[in-house]
């Protein structure tokens, strides 16, 4: 059976296609959302999910949080003694994930379709594949976030399906999807977005607006004290979704410090962000060729839609009003779960086909001669952006001047016409015969297939002789040796049994609270040192009723604070 | 075969039509199994909704509804977003939809506009034009901000260039400085315009570090003439001097 996965910035889910459609499978502490965070142990055992979230407070440098934002990158993160790199990182989130629904299903989980921004580019999406060999699964396929919630979303809609822009804002990315269902076809028309704009930007523009408004920086502070802001900033975001006025008050620095936030001065706080959703959402419009009333619907999913600021800039927009998904942290999820139903050919999707798009445009390096003078430089496109893929196109080229030996055809991905704006993905060189230049056509072949992998394919004319390009290799994609050498390292490490999980992410919470809250700290300590001397009995009858004394406490510590 | 032969259909068909057979052949011609004749399937099936849709614009009459009223100054109605309803996993959308208002080119005179935003980015500074260009409500219409690129373009073509800063902050509100078969026909126009202000040269309303403050360095003084100015004065001396003279001898 495939699995259907959401890897998201904040948080990810896993289900299955069932006989009465998609599923979406708790983890062990009965959430269908499992924060993506990691943390490290005393031990140098591995924590996954909100216990680790938890630990971001208490255990700032054995934690960390959003890496779905260094996917592509070598960037590396040391916790304990671990070193990880952002693929690993997702792939222990993917491990925990599939743990959960092997525990739901009962058997062995080994195929997944795992969603991905629809602006991810090519070392982004390898690295996603890395990510899921590294947890042990084939990645069947890769789903493009808004394509996955259009599916989710246009299924519901039985009645001869429509178009629809899916705005889709989540924790670390934004993407703008136009699609058309029809006939059991779902026909991606457009996507743009941008990679680095989501619920945690906004985040992030709060807490530097408290800091400036206090007189504080950032580093001023302890990264216990830091972690806490975060959490109060993050909470009063959501409350700031809901209601008109919040207010918070927490001591930093030695000084008590107290906020007042209303909806406006948020909007004010964000202007610079909200600008930035702008031109996505119009790029997306202008290349799928369709004014705003020939569209039936626009709706709202990832979690960030859920800031009022969202609906306001698509109606001011669209001049109409958009619709939110009810539960937009379960539309992407939903829908990786329909992809993998498809991708298993099941009876009830079998009449359903997804086409899809490429979001950037690539192309080649060219040089312009105008007036005498030759301009280098100059991006040539071979497949323009939202070119429905599979899809191969061939462009013909000549060399600079006569008699030239060889030419080097160099390979970029994005939009705008000077390629030094773009990112260089390779280059191939291909060998010509001495002849005038004119004489000395190449023919470039680029193939871009349905899991968003470039082929380039240079052809000269006049001898017939052919070259291929592997891209070159990038620094965010590991080789398959270094993929199994990280795949046994990971399996090395140590996890603790699910059953546990409830356990350690109560002890988490109390060692979260004991950070945030003074007043409580003895209470806490003592219950905690109670907590952890039951667990070492190992009589499970008597740590679940130590359990749900603890939980009550913990409940009513958090309420009085 | 023409595109309407490779979707079995004649050359009268409608959209609906050429929808129908596209789904019918893509059942036979999966993107995932057969890639080359996906390609040609769908290129076929673009070719063919092109051409229904230029036939048919000819008829098309729209029908536009106002929300101004609705969406007021700051174009923004009260949403009704209702309170998330958790206990459900599958999904339920509200609020209500709205049919789009289109342009009404009797409210937004295009001409007047483009005027004064030329005037606002000739008398202003970068940040100025960046923000006016954000902040006009009239801009955040999608339809709208399609429509004027090109009758932007015409106009920058008309009219004295601006400097580069300024066009090139135009061009990207505008995702004028981007590759896109949309945007081909502009292109050319587009590289034309940034070649003249880049001629043009820095704003001078800017003002510029001077390394070395020694008067005079940099050319000549303002008064300083050429020889052949100096030349033709002494010709326009000496013929005054000559009708004065005749005068005077008359």
């Amino acid at each position: 059976m495939i699995v259907g996965i959401d890897l998201g910035t904040t948080h990810s889910l896993i289900g299955v296609y069932g006989p009465d459609g998609p599923r979406l499978i708790a983890n062990a502490l009965g959430s269908l959302l499992t924060p993506s965070v990691v943390s490290v142990g005393d031990h140098n055992e591995v924590i996954v999910g909100r216990a680790a979230r938890e630990r971001l407070v208490s255990h700032p440098q054995r934690s960390v949080a959003a890496f779905k934002r260094w996917m592509g990158t070598d960037r590396v993160t040391a916790l304990g003694k671990h070193r990880f790199r952002p693929e690993e990182l997702s792939a222990l989130i993917l491990k925990s994930l599939i743990a959960d629904a092997e525990a739901d299903l009962g058997h062995r989980v080994e195929e997944a379709v795992i969603s991905v921004p629809a602006y991810f580019s090519d070392s982004q999406r390898k690295a996603t594949r890395i990510a899921g060999e590294l947890a042990g699964i084939k990645v069947e396929r890769l789903i493009n976030e808004p394509t996955a919630a259009a599916l989710a979303y246009g299924l519901q809609q039985r009645d001869g399906g429509g178009r629809y822009l899916v705005f889709d804002l989540g924790g670390g990315t934004f993407d703008v999807s136009i699609l058309e269902l029809f006939d059991g076809i779902m026909e991606v028309h457009a996507s743009a977005g941008d990679n680095f704009l989501g619920g945690e930007d906004f985040s992030q523009a709060l807490l530097d607006a408290f800091l400036s408004e206090h007189g504080l920086a950032a580093s001023q502070l302890a990264l216990t004290e830091l972690a806490i802001l975060e959490r109060r900033i993050e909470a009063l975001k959501h409350e700031l979704a809901r209601g008109s006025e919040v207010a918070f008050e927490l001591s930093l620095a030695g000084q008590p410090r107290a906020w007042r936030v209303d909806e406006a001065a948020f909007a004010r706080i964000c202007e610079p962000l909200v600008q930035r959703l702008r031109a996505p959402l119009e790029r997306a419009m202008r290349d799928a060729k369709l004014s705003p009333s020939q569209l039936d619907e626009i709706v709202l999913v990832g979690g960030a839609s859920r800031m009022p600021l969202s609906a306001r800039l698509v109606s001011r927009m669209f001049g109409r009003l958009p619709l939110r998904h009810v539960n937009p942290d379960e539309a992407i999820g939903l829908g990786a779960c329909v992809a993998a139903g498809m991708k298993a050919r099941d009876e009830s999707l079998e009449e359903i086909i997804l086409t899809d798009v490429c979001p950037h445009t690539l192309g080649v390096s060219t040089s312009r001669e105008t007036h005498g003078r030759y301009t280098s430089g100059i991006f040539s496109p071979i497949i323009h952006r939202n070119s429905t893929v599979p899809v191969s196109r061939v462009e013909r080229y000549f060399p600079t001047y006569d008699e030239q030996r060889a030419v080097e055809i160099e390979i970029y991905q994005g939009e705008s016409p000077r390629v030094e704006h773009n990112v260089r993905l390779g280059m191939v060189s291909i060998e010509l015969p001495p002849k005038r230049r004119d004489e000395n056509p190449i023919d470039v072949r680029f193939t871009y297939d349905i899991n968003g992998l470039l082929q380039v394919e240079a052809v000269a004319l006049s001898t017939g002789l052919k070259r291929e390009v592997v891209l070159e290799k990038n620094p965010g994609v590991l080789s398959q040796d270094e993929i199994r050498e990280r795949l046994a390292a990971l399996a090395a490490i140590k996890v603790h049994p699910r059953e546990q999980q409830e356990n350690i992410a109560l002890i988490a919470r109390a060692e979260r609270l004991y950070e945030e809250l003074l007043w409580a700290r003895e209470q806490l300590q003592d219950a905690l040192v109670q907590f952890r001397g039951a667990l070492d009995m190992q009589d499970p009858e008597l740590i679940a009723h130590h359990r749900a004394e603890f939980a009550r406490y913990l409940d009513a510590v958090e309420a009085q604070s | 075969m023409t595109p309407f032969a490779r979707l079995g259909l004649s050359h009268d068909a409608d959209e609906s039509q050429v929808k129908r057979a596209y789904a019918r052949e893509l059942r036979k011609t999966r993107p995932d199994e057969d890639p080359v004749a996906f390609q040609r399937l769908h290129e076929a099936y673009a070719q063919c909704l092109e051409w229904v849709r230029r036939s048919r614009a000819g008829a098309a009459t729209a029908v536009f509804e106002d929300l101004d009223e609705l969406l007021g100054d700051d174009a923004l109605p009260s949403l009704r977003v209702r309170a998330d309803d958790a206990a459900t996993a599958t999904p339920v959308f509200d609020g209500a939809t709205v049919t789009g208002r289109a342009f009404d080119s009797a409210v937004f005179d295009s001409g007047a506009f483009l005027g004064q935003l030329l005037r606002i980015a000739r008398e202003n500074t970068s940040q100025e034009l960046q923000r006016w260009l954000r902040e006009h409500p009239d801009l955040y219409s999608v339809e709208r901000k399609q429509a004027l690129a090109p009758l932007l373009i015409a106009r920058l073509q008309d009219e004295p260039s601006l400097y580069i800063a300024q066009l090139d902050i135009v061009l990207a509100f505008f995702d004028l400085d981007t590759v896109h078969p949309r945007t081909a026909s502009l292109q050319p126009a587009v590289a034309d315009l940034r070649a003249y202000s880049q001629a043009r040269g820095a704003d001078f309303r800017g003002l510029q570090f001077d390394p070395d403050p020694r008067p005079g360095k940099r050319g000549r003084h303002p008064l300083a003439l050429s020889p052949s100015m100096w030349f033709f004065l002494l010709m326009l001396l000496a013929a005054i001097a000559r009708v004065i003279k005749a005068a005077n001898s008359a």
